[in-house]
């Protein structure tokens, strides 16, 4: 830290140019104006003693002088007597001053007066003239010797001195209203620089403008807070100068002005501190610099309280001092500091939270104090928001009471919410606010509404919210197609910079809101001006899903090619997987002739989740005519696997049954042989997409066809398996694994069903092989 | 009564702050037992004087005509009557016969060390105690704070102390510390002369306002907004010249004379004067100055001896029978020669080019060199009268006495 200098006497050289009092030397940068006011500070008036020579210059007062002066600087000036000038004049004296920021040196004026450094005179030899008159900044290591443990030691030397630094801090105190200065006179200038260092310590850094002191005046016109007087000056200590003009502690002469009796307990505070903890002072004082407040006034006793408050000490706090501690807060408060009195603000939520009426008190205390819409970015309140909804959830009268002084502000008012949401963890309150809002907003009126949800949508919690209260908003609309278009116009448009994933929210809430028919219409709209890819992805997959399962499955009504390109696309392109795929059926149904192992794979998978009545038209139209040209055991596997829905395995069955038994009994078709020898191998460790239900069911009627066919049956695969001389190497290795299987599972229900259909075939492959060998 | 009136119209000029008012919106400040009513701050005290001293409570005029025109009001808190009237501007008490009779006033002006308080001191005394009575003159301090501060920073480091006045402070700046150095010193002068009864009364009385300024205040015009007032609205000045610092004394003098060291000052201060008045009473170059100026050396004991002996300036003024204009021609006349000797026809030039009334002084306050010794073992002042005597005959305060015509 540097500290700019400035020396003043009566010399033959120095700035003015010519000899006299002036500026002999000055640092750079002290303008013209700081001059003036550091030769003002450094003027120094001997006392007039009768016979001037019997007094050794060393025993003149020395006047050490701190005042804060322009543009928030300090002046600390030595001023000392040094007897004759270069002209052989008496009264001349020699003022070294520092001047700097009073917030960077960060000490009181006291400190600097033990400063090493000081220069006491200019001597005859230094005065000549120089090339320049211009001093260094001088860097200065703040002296400890007012440490507060060493005044706490001069104070507690003697058991009246606290009493008097209180009455001191009284007469300072009340010097601020009635004009009244402080005086002391003391048995030595040491002593009196204790107790100015006292005083100046018994306030933090932010009131030391109101302390400034001379260590030694001579004249009643003063303008110092703090003044040390001698004798054999015009300061004589009178009735009326003790009573009436200044507040006077008088240690020599045992004259002490009538003080008022206050009952200020910053006062009580700071004795205490001195007499017992004076470490503290530190830390109190630390934290008095998170505020701008330089009077004394009432205020130093809500600083006391709020630092109380910081302690944790708040039972003593009354809630109008809560009152006037948010005040104090809000006025005060330097911004850099608000978060870190956002814990005394917190602390003294606490204290008032019960009490609802005085809470709500205190809100519109908080929020008066602060300045218009910046309420809203104070830490301080943001962190009391926080606490108030974690202690009192967003109750509705809570939040009407809480918004109430935005009634005019409505950005102020969204922005409030955006910092309110910002803050909730829990999504229960969350909707709490969000149908609080709505009813609000619903109160409001649809203009001023939109006001507040623009100022919502600046920020991602705000938007949080604002989609919870548009899904509100738009479950109740009688026209929700309207309101969407009109929501979209005026806060889409006006926040232009909304990314597609911020509005996709909004378009989902909307679109889930739509009615079946609603929907339809929109989806249309969306299709074409591709407003569907807004939509969240499990929404688009919705949305994908509902604009499938209205295409018609089969041609009755008519879905143009351009229509089914364009959706295909869209659905791939989003890697959406649709569930049933009507589109792919209805293609399917379309190009049933084309079957192929591959399609019917597809149509599986197409078929998934289809309603009842569309797998009764899928069947009707894909699946019966499929079972009507398949020409192997292979294809009707994938015919019927493909074609087979879990869900709708009773329909299959009934479907597929029917067929069977619609087979007559005279004029059996290929097809059956296929589905007989298809299902005779059947094995479900291999083909688990068949239940037992429908193996067991259908191998049922199998059965029940071959015994009623019994004749037709035999005859027929005799006749088959003549027509495939081959077939019988084959089929009799396959019937003799059939054979094992059905001997493994004998035991069992299908074991037995087994049993009875190859007894059938034994006997036709018997009758077979008598034809044969009799042939 | 007429006369009454037409003072509350008049301009007077403030003793303290050198601004014009008008009695009528004059203020008051209660003076009553402070036990009473308690004194309170006063914001255009401190506003101008830097001062938050608790003072009497101020009695504002108020509205009411014939209030106007009391030489009283009463305090509103305490309902004593007050007869402190202060100046509207800078609410210092004024004097208390103000509007009664005219407010003069006169600047001592010089550069650094020509011996001004020096000179006022003893002019003071002069006038006070040896002139005064010999011309029917009362001189008599107006106020405490003029005695105090007259008897504690003038009177005694002279007469009681025997040693010399310590280096004026510079008064030109804000000072917190306190504001004596721009405290003038108010007299009131009263003329007396026998009535139609053949008893002594006053007939004249003015108020004399003299403000003891530090040679360094003078150095610049922007800074001295008081003194420049003070200055240009005086009705008299008294430029003191060190006449040792004048090169041609210095070299002339024996060189056991102790000199002062040398202020090359000296010879500007007149130009300066000058150039203030000018702007201060918004004159153009062309235009007289109509402020009579006293050039006055001071000092002149030391310089007598580069003085012709038959010159006047060896001997006393005789004012016994009135002001001694015959006097004061010779003396002039003997200046304006030795001035042109010494290489000062620049002095003359100016102040007589400038100045509607001008008039040459020499003197000497203390009789002797204090130099080398600081001490001042008998006061013994030649001629120190003789400035003030004459700007109070030109502004017709006393009359020119008629020893010219004898």
């Amino acid at each position: 830290m540097k500290l700019k200098q400035w020396h003043y006497t009566s010399c033959e050289y120095g700035l003015s140019g010519r000899g006299g009092y002036q500026t002999r030397a000055k640092s750079e940068g002290i303008s013209e104006q700081e001059q003036r006011i550091l030769e003002g500070i450094g003027e120094y008036r001997q006392p007039i003693y009768d016979d001037p020579d019997s007094v050794d210059i060393a025993d003149h007062p020395i006047a050490f002088r701190s005042n804060h002066v322009v543009e928030g600087q300090l002046a600390i000036v030595r001023s000392t007597y040094t007897g004759r000038d270069y002209t052989n004049r008496s009264g001349n004296f020699f003022a070294h001053g520092l001047l700097c920021q009073a917030d960077d040196i960060h000490c009181r004026g006291i400190d600097v007066c033990l400063w090493g450094g000081w220069m006491l005179k200019l001597s005859p030899e230094d005065d000549q003239p120089q090339d320049s008159y211009q001093l260094e900044d001088v860097g200065i290591k703040i002296p400890t010797g007012f440490a507060f443990d060493v005044l706490a030691d001069f104070l507690n030397k003697d058991q009246n001195r606290l009493n008097y630094l209180k009455q001191m801090l009284v007469a300072v105190l009340s010097g601020k209203t009635n004009g009244r200065k402080l005086v002391l006179r003391c048995h030595s200038w040491q002593e009196s620089l204790y107790w100015l260092a006292c005083i100046q310590k018994a306030f933090a850094l932010n009131y030391q403008p109101e302390l400034s002191f001379s260590s030694y005046q001579f004249d009643l016109h003063t303008e110092f807070a703090l003044n040390v007087v001698y004798d054999h000056t015009d300061f004589v200590l009178d009735n009326t100068i003790i009573e009436h003009q200044f507040y006077v502690f008088d240690f020599v002469g045992q004259q002490f002005s009538t003080m008022p009796t206050i009952d200020n307990p910053y006062i009580d505070y700071i004795a205490d501190c001195f007499a017992h903890n004076v470490e503290q002072l530190n830390e109190f004082y630390d934290f008095a610099e998170y505020f701008s407040h330089q009077l004394f006034d009432d205020g130093l006793i809500t600083l006391l309280t709020l630092y109380q408050a910081r302690l944790g000490n708040i039972q003593d706090i009354s809630t109008n001092d809560v009152l006037t501690a948010i005040r104090f807060i809000h006025q005060y408060v330097l911004p850099e500091c608000t978060d870190k009195i956002a814990i005394v603000v917190e602390k003294l939520t606490e204290r008032i939270m019960q009490n609802q009426q005085q809470l709500q008190t205190f809100y519109v205390e908080l929020v008066h104090c602060l300045s218009g819409g910046q309420i809203v970015e104070n830490g301080s309140f943001q962190t009391f928001l926080q606490h108030l909804i974690e202690k009192k959830g967003a109750d509705s009268a809570m939040l009407d009471w809480l918004f109430a002084p935005f009634a005019s502000d409505l950005s102020a008012f969204g922005r409030l919410l955006n910092v309110m949401t910002a803050q909730l963890t829990d999504a229960q309150v969350l909707k709490q606010l969000a149908t609080w809002l709505h009813q609000k907003l619903t109160t409001l009126g649809e203009e001023p509404g939109l006001k507040v949800i623009k100022a919502l949508m600046a920020g991602e919690s705000g938007r949080a919210l604002a989609i919870r209260e548009w899904a509100l908003r738009i479950q109740n609309q009688d026209k929700p197609i309207e309101c969407f278009k009109h929501y979209k116009a005026r806060v889409f448009a006006h926040n232009a910079d909304l990314s597609s994933e911020q509005k996709a929210p909004f378009y989902r809430e909307f679109w889930l809101a739509l009615t079946d028919i609603d929907k339809a219409d929109i989806a249309q709209q969306w299709l074409k001006s591709g407003e569907d890819e807004l939509l969240p992805a499990e929404t688009l997959a919705l949305f994908y899903q509902f604009v499938n399962d209205n295409i018609p499955l089969t041609a009755e009504k008519s879905v143009t090619a351009q229509f089914k390109r364009d959706f295909r696309q869209k659905v791939e392109v989003s890697g959406i997987k649709l569930s049933p795929n009507t589109l792919y059926l209805r293609e399917r149904i379309e190009q049933k002739d084309q079957l192929s192992v591959r399609d019917t794979k597809q149509t599986k998978a197409a078929l998934e989740g289809i309603s009842e009545e569309n797998y009764q038209t899928f069947l009707t139209h894909y699946f019966a005519p499929g079972l009507a040209t398949f020409r192997t055991d292979e294809q009707h596997k994938n015919l019927f696997k493909n074609s087979f829905c879990g869900h709708h395995e009773p329909t299959l069955l009934v479907f597929y049954h029917k067929k069977l038994k619609s087979n007559s009994n005279k004029t059996l078709e290929p097809t059956f042989y296929i589905m007989l020898r298809f299902w005779l191998s059947f094995e479900r460790s291999e083909q688990p997409w068949a239940t037992q239900y429908l193996h067991y069911k259908t191998l049922q009627i199998l059965e029940d066809k071959c015994f009623s066919l019994h004749d037709n049956v035999l005859n027929k695969i005799s006749e088959k398996l003549s027509k495939e001389p081959d077939y019988q190497e084959v089929y009799q290795a396959h019937w003799n694994a059939m054979l094992k299987d059905v001997e493994r599972r004998k035991n069992s229900w299908v074991g037995y069903l087994y049993t009875d259909v190859i007894q059938l075939i034994k006997k036709a492959i018997a009758k077979w092989r008598g034809e044969l060998n009799n042939g | 009564m007429f006369k009454l009136i037409a003072a509350q119209f008049k301009k007077h000029i403030c003793p303290y702050c050198f601004e014009d008012f008008e009695l009528k919106s004059s203020p008051f400040r209660c003076a009553n037992d402070p036990l009473v009513c308690s004194p309170e701050p006063d914001e255009v005290y401190k506003e101008k004087w830097k001062s938050t001293l608790p003072m009497g409570k101020v009695i504002n005029p108020k509205g009411v005509f014939i209030e106007r025109f009391s030489k009283s009001r009463t305090c509103t808190a305490c309902d004593q009557k007050s007869y402190d009237r202060l100046c509207p501007h800078c609410h210092s008490n004024l004097p208390a016969n103000i509007g009664e009779q005219e407010n003069m006033i006169f600047a001592v002006i010089g550069a650094r060390g020509t011996g001004k308080s020096h000179y006022l001191t003893v002019l003071i005394e002069q006038i006070s105690k040896v002139v005064g009575p010999a011309h029917g003159i009362l001189l008599e301090p107006l106020n405490d704070e003029t005695i105090n501060r007259y008897r504690k920073d003038f009177y005694d480091p002279i007469y009681t102390n025997k040693g010399t006045i310590a280096v004026t402070k510079s008064g030109r700046v804000a000072n917190p510390t306190g504001g004596n150095v721009r405290q003038p010193l108010v007299y009131t002068l009263a003329v007396t002369a026998e009535n139609w009864n053949g008893d002594m009364e006053v007939s004249k009385a003015v108020t004399l306002v003299f403000y003891d300024t530090a040679g360094e205040d003078l150095d610049s015009k922007n800074n001295m907004s008081v003194m420049n007032k003070y200055i240009y609205r005086s009705n008299g000045i008294i430029v003191l010249i060190d006449p040792l610092q004048l090169p041609y004394v210095r070299d002339e003098l024996s060189s056991d004379t102790p000199l002062p060291p040398v202020d090359i000052e000296t010879a500007d201060i007149l130009i300066r004067t000058t150039r203030l008045i000018e702007e201060g009473q918004k004159l153009s170059t062309k235009d007289k100055i109509k402020t009579p100026l006293a050039v006055s050396f001071s000092k002149f004991d030391a310089v007598l001896p580069l003085v012709d002996e038959q010159s006047p300036l060896h001997d006393d003024a005789n004012h016994d029978h009135g002001y001694d204009h015959a006097d004061f021609e010779a003396v002039n006349g003997e200046m304006l020669s030795l001035l042109d000797c010494w290489g000062c026809k620049n002095i003359i030039n100016l102040a007589q080019t400038r100045y509607r009334h001008v008039g040459f002084f020499g003197l000497s306050a203390l009789g002797c060199n204090p130099h080398s010794s600081n001490t001042v073992e008998a006061v013994v002042p030649k001629r120190v009268e003789d400035p003030l005597l004459w700007l109070l005959v030109t502004n017709n305060i006393i009359p020119r006495g008629d020893s010219d015509e004898a």
